[in-house]
């Protein structure tokens, strides 16, 4: 048991009344004692001690009390006020009346006290011993005068042979006790006693030896027991003997039994008025003390009773308080003890009837939280996962939840666009300006399902986005947040817009690769395997008949054979760019230097670009890509070439060729940037301008940028041309640092990082 | 405790005649002899009486002096005597003779007691006192 449990135990209700109790009787005693005056002023002493050790302990109690409270209340605990408040009234309750006794009790006993010391009474026991004195003093004269008398007529016959005779005459007729003659040494001459038995005489001090030799008689009433009294007088017997200066004759009589009575009567009453007359200080103190200790001590016990009764009285109070408080906190189930059969105790009872009800509804709600978790974790695994992007908006247009493929195929900034209206989004991501558009009409339409389709010009180059918009009465609309998505869903009690779009570029774009594909598989199944036979053919006619014909003929033979091959020669050459275009890159990749591949390919078309300023604005910090060295090559020799027949003729022809680091979200990239002062792209080829056949030069077989296009996409990358700040156009590509670094959506890319996973990428 | 005395109040006086072996903490008190002495004042023969262990016979005193000169050289003698006669009885070379004088506080009157026990004015103790005879 730790010593705040046992100060804690010991400050209960039962030592404090026990205290109390043993303290009360104390003074009770204490107060007799000081009011009589027996002999247990030992007992008395002790008795203050405990009076004093039990005031202390009690104040030490309410000092323990008082703090123990002090700090519930400075902790706020409950039930704390409520205690305070029954002390506080308990206190005034006992304060007034409590500082009334004691005022009236410490007037009644001063005026008590002072009442005892009558002024009559006094008087009375003064003169009471006043008469005494004078009596007593009466007889005294009368004994002195006839022992004067005896010791003059004694004076007369000390020589005399009858002397012992003499006193015991003397004795006899005057009823003394004892008669004794002494010298002025003090040796005994002679003595008479009425007691045979005493065999000295009482012999007087010093003191009346002195007195004798100044003449004088000594006569003294001398106390001899409680209740009697003797006269001693001692007279002066001048002598004429030479050498010897005087006699003394001393007498001692009793004083007769009634006087003696009286006398230890008044006495004795004298006395014990003297004493409580000197004690009335005291005493007064003696009883303001005692009662002030009472007082005291009956007021500690109050304020004790005052703090176990409002705590006993509030107990019950601050544990329903205490029971409310937890349920308040979720600790449903709470039980408290119902320690009576009051009204608190049914309000108790109660209570826990409710907690218990409370308590089972806890448990069935949480069941059924736990269950909506379930399906809501099911429904978020099923939207992280889609690689359609979902957007869910409220009836005023309100992003309300999204997924990841959506950011990722709209190119948004996640961070905080829930809750943005779509006219918002649109602002945050220009590029998206069309796609919101459509959701806008969408919505504004009414209609319950609709669909679009819907091309945009973003940072992954052109998307075919197929749009779906579904309208969920408020009954369906249950949608996780992503501000809470670990919590529970947000409960519409609105109409919802659910929006499912797709990036179908790649889709389309497969397609179309693969019907290009199937064209080029046919051309070169069906066109280019007759070309070798015609141009065989041509030149098996021309060698048959040259020199065998007249000069017009043979002319017009040569001409012709020589068509023909040509013809079939540019034909095959066109079969060729078509097979390499139909046909998929299959790469190889492997860390490539990009600035190093731009110089070797502007140093291998030096001769063709002698007629250029060719400016290259070479990033020195840019990293190695994963990439196939020989398409890569490819891409960037169609941009130079078709860049220099741009720049044909042009005066002050002028390319550049840059390339700089590009970091985004979906991570790093390099940008290639050909730009050069030509004519430019026209306007009605813009849309078109990577698909196969498209071509603004007259001798172009229109594959050059198709191919450059595969390739980036093959490569994980984007490629866009645009108005140049020179005056021409302008070739963007950007290509990952890792192939695996690809949008989604991208089902040609995907092939392509397939292929080259045992290169050792991430 | 003059005024009281004149007034009336009895004083008791204890005269205690101990030998004394001093020890580590707490000496030790070996109590041979104890004299109790009640005085009072006799109104009615203006005396101041002595009772001796509660002998029914007092000795009177005209004064205060002569009373006190009384206690002191009867003290005195005591313990003269004293020392004497329990001088076979002590076996420790290191206990030394000791008289005191006290008043008695737990005998006076029940209102005066409360007011002795915390005033210096009812402080009557002479001490242990020893005295050297050969010396």
């Amino acid at each position: 048991m730790g010593f705040r449990e046992l100060v804690k135990k010991a400050s209960g209700p039962l030592p404090v009344i026990t205290v109390c109790t043993a303290l009360l009787f104390a003074l009770a005693f204490l107060t007799i004692q000081s009011l009589g005056d027996d002999n247990a002023g030992r007992t008395q002493l002790y008795v203050m001690i405990v009076g004093s050790v039990g005031i202390a302990v009690l104040i030490i109690f309410l000092i323990t009390n008082g703090y123990a409270l002090y700090r519930q209340y400075a902790r706020n605990e409950i039930g704390s006020k409520l205690t305070v408040k029954f002390v506080a009234i308990f206190l005034c309750l006992t304060l007034i009346p409590f500082s009334l006794v004691y005022y009236f009790s410490i007037q009644f006993l001063n005026k008590g006290v002072d009442s005892w010391f009558d002024v009559r009474i006094e008087q009375a026991v003064e003169d009471s011993l006043l008469l005494s004195k004078t009596a007593l003093e009466g007889i005294k004269e009368e004994i002195t005068g006839d022992v004067e008398t005896y010791a003059s007529n004694l004076g007369k016959s000390l020589g005399g042979s009858e002397l012992l005779k003499t006193l015991d005459e003397i004795r006899e007729l005057e009823d003394y006790s004892e008669v004794s003659l002494y010298t002025d040494t003090g040796q005994i001459i002679a003595f008479s006693s009425a007691d045979a038995e005493t065999m000295l005489p009482d012999t007087p001090g010093e003191q009346v030896f002195s007195e004798l030799r100044l003449n004088q008689t000594h006569t003294l009433l001398e106390p001899i027991s409680e209740s009697a009294q003797q006269f001693r007088v001692v007279a002066p017997i001048q002598s004429n003997e030479l050498g010897r200066q005087f006699y003394g004759l001393q007498v001692i009589k009793l004083l007769p039994l009634r006087y003696a009575t009286l006398a230890s009567s008044v006495e004795a009453a004298n006395q014990q008025y003297a004493e409580i007359v000197f004690a009335r200080g005291p005493l007064k103190v003696s009883l303001i003390l005692t009662l002030s200790l009472v007082s005291l001590a009956s007021l500690l016990f109050s304020l004790l009773a005052a703090v176990y009764l409002s705590k006993r009285l509030a107990a019950p109070i601050a544990n329903l308080a205490a029971g409310t408080q937890r349920i308040a906190e979720g600790e449903y189930g709470t039980i408290l003890p119902v320690v009576s059969s009051d009204e608190l105790g049914i309000l108790t009872d109660s209570f826990n009837d409710m907690s218990q009800k409370i308590h089972q509804a806890q448990r069935v709600a949480a069941h059924s939280q736990a269950e909506t978790e379930t399906q809501k974790g099911y429904l978020e695994a099923v939207l992280t996962n889609l690689s359609s992007g979902v957007l869910a908006f409220d009836d005023e247009k309100c992003l309300q939840m999204n997924n990841s493929a959506a950011i990722d195929i709209l190119g948004l900034d996640p961070s905080g666009i829930v809750g943005k209206s779509a006219l918002m989004l649109a602002k945050q991501a220009p590029h998206t300006k069309n796609f919101f558009k459509v959701i806008d009409e969408g919505i504004d339409s009414g209609q319950r399902n609709w669909q679009k389709e819907l091309t945009l010009l973003g940072e992954h180059g052109r998307q075919m986005l197929l749009i779906r918009g579904t309208l969920l009465d408020s009954s369906t609309a249950n949608f996780p947040s992503n501000e809470d998505s670990l919590g529970l869903f947000s409960t519409a009690t609105h109409d919802n817009y659910v929006i499912v779009f797709d990036d179908v570029t790649g889709l389309i774009q497969a397609q179309r690769d693969a019907a290009w594909g199937e064209v080029a598989r046919r051309l070169a199944h069906e066109i280019k395997n007759p070309l070798t036979p015609i141009q065989l053919s041509a030149e098996r006619i021309k060698q048959k008949f040259t020199g065998k014909v007249g000069p017009e003929l043979e002319d017009t033979l040569e001409r012709s054979t020589r068509t023909i091959v040509q013809q079939v020669e540019s034909m095959k050459e066109m079969v060729n760019a078509f097979s390499t275009y139909a046909q998929p890159v299959r790469a190889q990749l492997s860390p490539l230097d990009a600035n190093q591949l731009l110089s070797d390919v502007i140093e291998l078309h030096a001769s063709v670009l002698s007629d250029i300023d060719v400016k290259l604005k070479l990033d020195p910090q840019l990293p190695s890509i994963k990439a196939n060295a020989t398409a890569l090559r490819q891409v960037i020799n169609n941009l130079v070439i078709n860049a220099s027949h741009a720049l044909e003729g042009v005066k002050g022809a002028s390319l550049l060729i840059q390339t700089s680091v590009a970091n985004n979200v979906a991570g790093q990239y390099i940008d290639i940037l050909v730009a050069d002062n030509g004519p430019g792209v026209p306007v009605e080829i813009r849309d078109s301008l990577f698909d196969p056949y498209v071509s603004s030069k007259a001798k172009g077989s229109g594959l050059g940028l198709a191919i450059v296009k595969r390739i980036v996409e093959e490569h994980s990358g984007s490629v866009a041309a645009r108005d140049s700040k020179l005056g021409g156009c302008e070739f963007h590509i950007r290509l990952p640092v890792n192939a695996m670094q690809t949008y989604r959506g991208n089902r040609a890319q995907n092939a392509v990082q397939s292929d080259s996973t045992d290169t050792g990428q991430n | 405790m003059r005024d009281a005395l004149v007034s009336g109040v009895p004083l008791n006086l204890e005269l205690d005649f101990v030998y004394i072996t001093p020890r580590l903490f707490v000496d030790n008190h070996s109590l041979f002899e104890r004299h109790a002495y009640e005085i009072k004042r006799h109104a009615l023969s203006n005396r101041y009486m002595v009772l001796h262990n509660h002998e029914t016979r007092p000795q009177l005193f005209a004064t205060l002096i002569g009373l006190t000169d009384h206690l002191g050289s009867e003290s005195l003698r005591l313990f003269a005597q004293y020392s004497r006669l329990h001088e076979a009885q002590v076996t420790t070379e290191a206990s030394v003779p000791h008289l005191r004088l006290a008043l008695d506080k737990y005998k006076l009157p029940g209102p005066v007691r409360l007011g002795a026990f915390v005033s210096n004015q009812w402080e009557f103790d002479t001490g242990w006192i020893t005295w050297d005879f050969e010396n």
